[in-house]
């Protein structure tokens, strides 16, 4: 079997083993509760807004603590000792984390679809859900290797979700509608996950789409880029010692 | 098939260097003892052989070539294992191996190393609910998994009962036997006396002999009779020479004339060659 798909089924199989899916599942069924309480003429609106949540915070906290529990078991020192290279190691994670985002997508969509005449664009959304995971998956990875534990990763992912997600939503529903925001807004990559989210269900600005789109692949290549050049320091510090 | 010259090492933050420019090599089909006491440097060589820690000053040459020159491949023939286990947990022992042995081109067959090590029964409990002795020794087949040419390990016999630790280095005479070479880091000098054919001993992260623990028993040992007599109300001890002992006078004199107590024929002991190289008592 190809290296890259061995890592990747063994992150999948760690990840059932270590109840992180369960919890990220769990996390899904309370948002079909939610679809199921929202008015039906509104769930174009919202539906986007839960995926929102699930494809960044969902995603950070995933490969979080996915690499939190190798640390733990020091399952890195053991990879680096194998053939296989940092850029699998990584990309292996990420992909992890866009498979459960699109996971989520697919239970949420097809109770959505089927009970709540959602109506979508199945490509865009999985596209849009996939880059959004890409990114935050990448931000996990770089805020875990600054992290030495549990605690401090899940204050980095209150202070993420403080900073990034709740500004973004207060916009949303028009808590805050001064014109300045709307452009220090743009530099806020979850600004521009929800609008790329959005324009699978609703009519947004083009230009919005396009400069966030363009913004989302410009700081996905980007965190990859410093995730890829902090890792032989980070696999440093973490395996120096027994 | 390694040759190291003047290595040096310091970890960020250290003040002091932690290897001190050391060099010593070893060939293929080789058992090479790395002997020390705790905390000397033995685990940071091996790290700094096997690529894990970087940043190293002089030189480490394998197959030839610098070993800074290889790409992820050359793991295709390196097996190691770590002083602490590393393992899956969650997962069994059968999924661990599985999982790390797929990870090469060429894989080893699990079962034999299993049943050889005694885990064979266990295989499908996951590594959690292992004993501390079962857990060496699966690490141990870990570092076998991809069938190596050359071998890594870390204190292999720690933790492990006497019968274990038998069957482990049995493993690496096999392992030799069918060609292979290992770097062997420990703290005990009977593993160094049964396994390696050479050994260096570091202290402070300085080499201070490399021999073979047979050169190293002449040249350390003394064979000698230590007897004790009373001497009156007083006990008395003498020692003398067993290599000119026919010759010693005061040897017959003491056996004919007086009362003896003990008498007692020794050899240095490996455990006192390792004090008299280190300078530090070995912590068995
Ligand atoms: N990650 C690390 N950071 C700083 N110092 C370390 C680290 N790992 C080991 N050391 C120090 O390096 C020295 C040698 O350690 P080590 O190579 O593990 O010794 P040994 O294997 O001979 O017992 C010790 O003094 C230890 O404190
Ligand atoms: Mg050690």
């Amino acid at each position: 079997m190809n290296k890259f798909l061995v890592l990747l089924k063994g992150d999948q199989s760690r990840m059932r083993r270590y109840g992180i899916t369960y919890a990220s599942l769990a996390a899904s069924i309370l948002w079909i509760i939610v679809i199921q309480l929202t008015n039906a003429a509104e769930i174009d609106r919202f539906f986007p807004l839960m995926l929102f949540v699930d494809a960044t915070m969902m995603s950070f906290l995933l490969v979080g603590v996915a690499m939190m529990f190798e640390k733990q078991e020091s399952a890195l020192k053991s990879m680096l000792v194998t053939p296989i290279s940092k850029h699998h190691y990584l990309m292996s994670k990420i992909v992890t984390g866009i498979i459960s985002s699109i996971i989520t997508l697919l239970l949420l969509g097809s109770y959505g679809v089927a009970f709540k005449s959602l109506s979508i664009n199945y490509f865009g959304i999985i596209g849009a859900v996939a880059l959004a995971s890409f990114v935050y998956t990448c931000m996990g990875i770089l805020f875990t290797y600054k992290s030495k534990d549990f605690t401090v990763l899940i204050m980095w992912l209150m202070l993420f979700f403080l900073l990034l997600a709740v500004p973004t939503i207060l916009q949303m529903f028009q808590i805050i509608t001064a014109d300045w925001f709307k452009y220090v807004q743009y530099i806020n990559p979850t600004q521009s996950v929800l609008t790329v989210m959005n324009a699978t269900v609703m009519a947004v600005d083009k230009a919005d789409l396009v400069i966030s789109l363009g913004y989302l692949l410009l700081i996905a290549a980007i965190l990859y880029y410093f995730a890829a050049r902090n890792f032989d320091k980070y696999s440093m510090k973490e395996l120096g010692g027994e | 098939m390694f040759k190291v010259s003047d290595l040096r090492f310091k970890y960020p933050g250290n003040k002091e260097d932690t290897i001190k420019g050391i060099s010593f090599g070893f060939d293929k089909g080789e058992i090479f003892g790395f002997l020390g006491p705790s905390g000397m440097g033995k685990s940071t060589t091996q790290k700094l052989l096997t690529r894990i820690l970087k940043n190293y000053g002089g030189e480490i040459i394998y197959r030839g070539k610098d070993l800074k020159s290889y790409d992820k491949s050359i793991f295709k023939d390196v097996g190691v294992g770590f002083e602490m286990p590393v393992l899956f947990t969650k997962l069994t022992a059968m999924e661990n191996l599985k999982f790390y042995r797929d990870l090469y081109p060429k894989g080893a067959k699990i079962k034999p190393i299993l049943e050889r090590l005694g885990l064979w029964e266990d295989r499908n409990k996951r590594v959690a609910a292992f004993s501390k002795g079962m857990k060496s020794r699966l690490n141990f087949a870990r570092a076998l998994i991809n069938d190596p040419e050359i071998l890594f390990l870390d204190e292999p016999t720690s933790g492990l009962d006497p019968t274990n630790a038998r069957i482990v280095k049995d493993m690496i005479s096999g392992f030799r036997e069918n060609g292979g070479t290992v770097f062997l880091t420990t703290h005990l000098m009977h593993d160094v006396d049964e396994l390696c054919d050479r050994v260096a001993f570091i202290a402070d992260g300085e080499i201070r002999e490399i021999s073979s623990p047979k050169n190293l028993k002449l040249r350390y040992g003394k064979r000698e009779i230590r007897l004790e007599y009373r001497e009156g109300e007083r006990l008395e001890k003498a020692v003398f020479d067993m290599d000119t002992l026919k010759e010693n006078e005061n040897f017959f004199k003491l056996l004919r004339g007086k009362d003896l107590v003990t008498i007692h024929s020794g050899e240095t002991t490996l455990d006192e060659i390792f004090i008299k190289v280190t300078g530090v008592k070995s912590d068995e």
